[in-house]
């Protein structure tokens, strides 16, 4: 009983998906530096690739957990260094609101960040990944009860 | 039933005053029912005796604003209560429609009667005659007469509204002997109830909500900050942004759609709920969204004219905004 | 085929129960939690359900009022899936793509009890669209055999109430199964077709009346049809109905359409209630290699509905669109099925945001046309 209970639970943290956005100019090519660098990574993110994070409608996210995402990670250029200039600073403002709002719409803060990953930050990319997959984890997936 | 009258004649008179500088007024007339008034477009001369307000007017006119705003030649004069002149402000801010062609008729407002729950009190039976005064609501059926406690049958925003003497922008001001004399509730009382609800009972609370949902498009067709109905990405198939599926996961999406594209525009006018066939607490929703975007930003739409809406623009450091830490 | 019989009032919930046994009952109930009046089916909320409002169940049945939504949805669901689709392509061959559909008609029997006249008359229209003519539609149809309409008049008549006015009366039994009439004591049970004989037949809760009583209590009936329909008064008093049609093609190029219709806001709330707007949409909805067909309701006062491809709108108007919602209830339908599709249930006058009311469309556009004859 007890090793099914395990085996249960490590099915369900396997399962877990988890989408993430990325910015063209910044951290899609940190994600690709971290691959470079052979920096492990949990196999649980579908990366999409934006032209900056200020493409990324809040909607986009909102689509990917009715779509049963179990978790969204959105990742762009720090603060004034956006390859447009102001795109991140939209942004920023945007994803603030929208995961004020998650809660209220009965889904878990947690499963929702956003991050400033820049193309030389290989390594703060892999333990960005490897902190939300594990915290996704813990929540556990996105199903209603 | 006197004060009514005052109000009356004093709105027609005003109007009749401004009507050669606009072609059309947007007011408030009879309805077909003693319990509703029914939106009217005035554009001859003989029409505005027809013109009525008093504590039934609960549409937001505003609603008209964008549409005939492109389609009339020449100044709009539109009838107002100060809470709905906040979507007007909205609109000019967000230069959707322009200041100078509306004249704004503003209304001092004691507080609207809200018909629905007047009619979950009486059932719907036939009214035969309705008198709204101070204290009492008088109501005649085919069933009796019955008294009713008026304090009890505002409409949600008035409890919580400050701005019912005081236009914050007008043209024509007229101010009403009758003042708003309420109980003050707190604005986000049912929001908080529902937060205290734990994550999962959140969710299956919208679940079925939204499941009641008939897709009928009431809730965003009325409201006067959503302009773009007739192109709305709900219809798109491709992308295909929401299915046509009435399930509630693809309703709740489609009132996140509405409420995204109003996050920090909506003015809390509640029209879409009232709206609603299927009593759908939607303005939950958009309330959220403000108190989100006031608490972050500091800012409520439809107060100042020459204010951006805050997802419009960006400070550098934001005071109120902590970012999460991953590493 | 015409039986009566009574039902003791106090005998009326075990009658309905006593029809939920062999199939699904359906019946207008108020949900106290959500204010939400609505035909619901009895197995879904029987749980928490009275059929008396004294009680602090969460539903409680209700029969003079008219429900919030008509009962079109039992019979023609907003959403229906119409059939799966998978597909497999042959990596090889590129041409060998192999199909396989999966249609599953509704199978299963309902009775829908409470239905007022109007109702039961908007079901009849239904009929006549889905069922006649070159193309039917085997879903409708299906479901519509399997579905006995129990229907009972009024006695009150509210606000919004018009179907004396488009041809219809308080109680008009006609397309019902079976009418319930209520007296004193008890309901009077007029059967009028196989399928709701085959329903009632040997039920305990039923009295039979004699050759005498069923003479009176037919002429009951005229009386109480009578005397409500003298409760509504005609909008459009010395107009026919059989007339509107031919007025309404005179009327088509009125410029007093555009008053009357300028503020309507094209939402779809009245469309949706209507017991006989039956426009729908079919979609396509496929993810990977697998999808299903379904429809969904559509409406006709929407911007896009007849949004062309190439970006042309032939009604881009509201007037226009308003304009062809009237035409199709009170003209071109008329003259495509042989009645009026408006059966004056009033429900958009009730649920309008902007206090619509077609009545008072219809009776301008007559007396318009009229000053126009002159």
């Amino acid at each position: 009983m007890e090793k099914e209970n395990k085996v249960k639970e490590m099915e369900k943290e396997e399962d877990v998906k988890i989408i993430a956005f990325l910015c063209n100019w910044c951290s899609y090519a940190g994600a690709d530096a971290a691959g470079t660098a052979r920096l492990r990574q949990p196999e649980n993110i579908r990366i999409i690739r934006v032209p900056c994070s200020g493409r990324i409608n809040p909607l986009f996210i909102l689509k990917a957990f009715s779509s049963g995402a179990d978790g969204v990670l959105v990742s762009g250029c720090h603060p004034n260094d956006c390859h447009y200039t102001d795109g991140n600073f939209y942004a920023r403002r945007r994803l603030e609101a929208l995961k004020e709002y998650l809660p209220f719409i009965g889904i878990d803060k947690r499963r929702f960040s956003y991050q400033w990953v820049s193309a030389s930050e290989g390594q703060k990319w892999q333990s960005v990944v490897v902190n939300f997959v594990k915290r996704i984890k813990s929540i556990g997936k996105n199903e209603p009860k | 039933m006197n004060q009514n009258r005052n109000i009356n004649e004093k709105l027609i008179s005003k109007v009749s005053e401004i009507f050669g500088q606009v072609s059309l007024v947007v007011g408030y007339c009879r309805g077909n029912s003693p319990l509703k008034v029914s939106p009217c477009l005035i554009d001859e001369k003989k029409d505005i005796s027809n013109l009525i307000f008093n504590k039934l007017c609960i549409n937001n006119l505003a609603t008209y604003a964008y549409k005939l705003s492109k389609k009339v030649e020449g100044n709009i004069g539109m009838v107002l209560k100060p809470c709905d002149s906040k979507a007007i402000i909205q609109l000019c801010a967000e230069g959707l429609i322009e200041r100078e062609k509306f004249r704004m008729i503003t209304v001092g407002c004691s507080g609207i009667i809200d018909y629905k729950k007047i009619l979950k009190e009486i059932g719907r039976q036939r009214i035969i005659s309705l008198d709204i005064g101070k204290d009492n609501i008088e109501v005649e059926t085919i069933d009796g007469k019955k008294s009713l406690s008026t304090k009890n049958f505002y409409a949600e925003k008035c409890y919580w509204c400050d701005i019912s003497d005081n236009p914050l922008e007008s043209d024509v001001f007229i101010e009403n002997d009758d003042k708003l004399e309420v109980e003050k509730k707190d604005k986000y009382a049912d929001i908080k109830d529902l937060e205290n609800l734990s994550i999962e009972e959140i969710y299956s609370y919208w679940q079925e909500e939204l499941g009641r949902c008939i897709r009928c498009y009431a809730c965003r067709n009325v409201c006067p900050m959503e302009v773009c109905q007739d192109q709305c990405i709900v219809h798109l198939d491709y992308p295909n942004w929401e299915s046509q599926m009435a399930t509630a996961e693809e309703n709740k999406f489609f009132q996140m759609i509405r409420v995204m594209h109003l996050a920090g525009r909506c003015v809390e006018c509640g029209e879409c709920e009232r709206v609603c066939p299927q009593n759908i607490s939607i303005f939950k929703l958009m309330k959220k969204m403000n108190q989100v975007i006031d608490e972050l930003f500091g800012f409520s739409a439809g107060i100042d004219i020459s204010q951006k809406t805050p997802l419009l623009t960006y400070k550098t450091i934001e005071e109120n905004i902590e970012e999460e830490k991953l590493t | 085929m015409e039986n009566i019989y009574t039902l003791k009032k106090q005998n009326l919930i075990s009658f309905i129960k006593s029809l939920n046994k062999s199939s699904d009952v359906y019946l207008p109930a108020r949900d106290n939690k959500n204010n939400v009046f609505n035909f619901f089916s009895l197995k879904e909320i029987e749980e928490d359900f009275s059929f008396s409002s004294q009680n602090d169940k969460r539903y409680s049945m209700e029969l003079i009022e008219k429900t919030r939504l008509s009962p079109k949805h039992i019979l023609f669901p907003q959403y229906e899936k119409l059939l799966d689709f998978h597909y497999e392509k042959n990596p090889e061959n590129i041409e060998d793509v192999k199909i396989e559909l999966e249609v599953t008609p509704p199978e299963r029997k309902s009775i829908i009890f409470g239905l007022k006249p109007c109702d039961v008359q908007g079901i009849s229209r239904m009929d006549k669209v889905f069922s006649e003519g070159q193309f039917t539609d085997p879903y409708y149809i299906k479901r519509r055999a399997n579905t006995v309409l129990i229907a009972i008049g009024c006695d009150t008549v509210f606000d919004d109430c018009f179907c004396s006015m488009v041809g219809g009366s308080p109680y008009n039994f006609d397309n019902s199964d079976i009418g319930l009439m209520e007296t004193d004591g008890s309901y009077v049970v007029f059967v009028y077709t196989d399928k709701g004989e085959a329903i009632v037949e040997n039920n305990e809760y039923l009295e039979t009346t004699s050759d005498k009583e069923k003479v009176s209590l037919k002429s009951e009936l005229k009386e109480k049809d009578e005397k409500s329909s003298k409760k509504i008064e005609s909008m459009w008093p010395g107009t026919k109905y059989e007339d509107i049609p031919d007025i309404m093609d005179k009327s088509f190029n009125l410029k007093i359409w555009e008053k009357l219709t300028e503020k309507c806001i094209s939402c779809g709330a009245c469309t949706f209630v209507c017991p006989t707007c039956y426009c729908f949409d079919i979609r396509d909805e496929k993810d990977n290699k697998q999808g299903q067909r379904y429809r969904c309701w559509d409406f006709c006062t929407s911007y896009i509905y007849t949004l062309e491809a190439s970006g042309h709108n032939p009604r881009e108007s509201i007037t226009k669109r308003y304009k062809n919602k009237v035409n199709c209830k009170f003209n071109y339908n008329y003259k495509r099925h042989g009645n009026l599709y408006c059966v004056g249930c009033g429900r958009c006058i009730d649920v309008c945001p902007v206090d619509m009311d077609i009545r008072e469309i219809v009776a301008a556009i007559l007396e318009e046309s009229k000053v126009k004859d002159k």
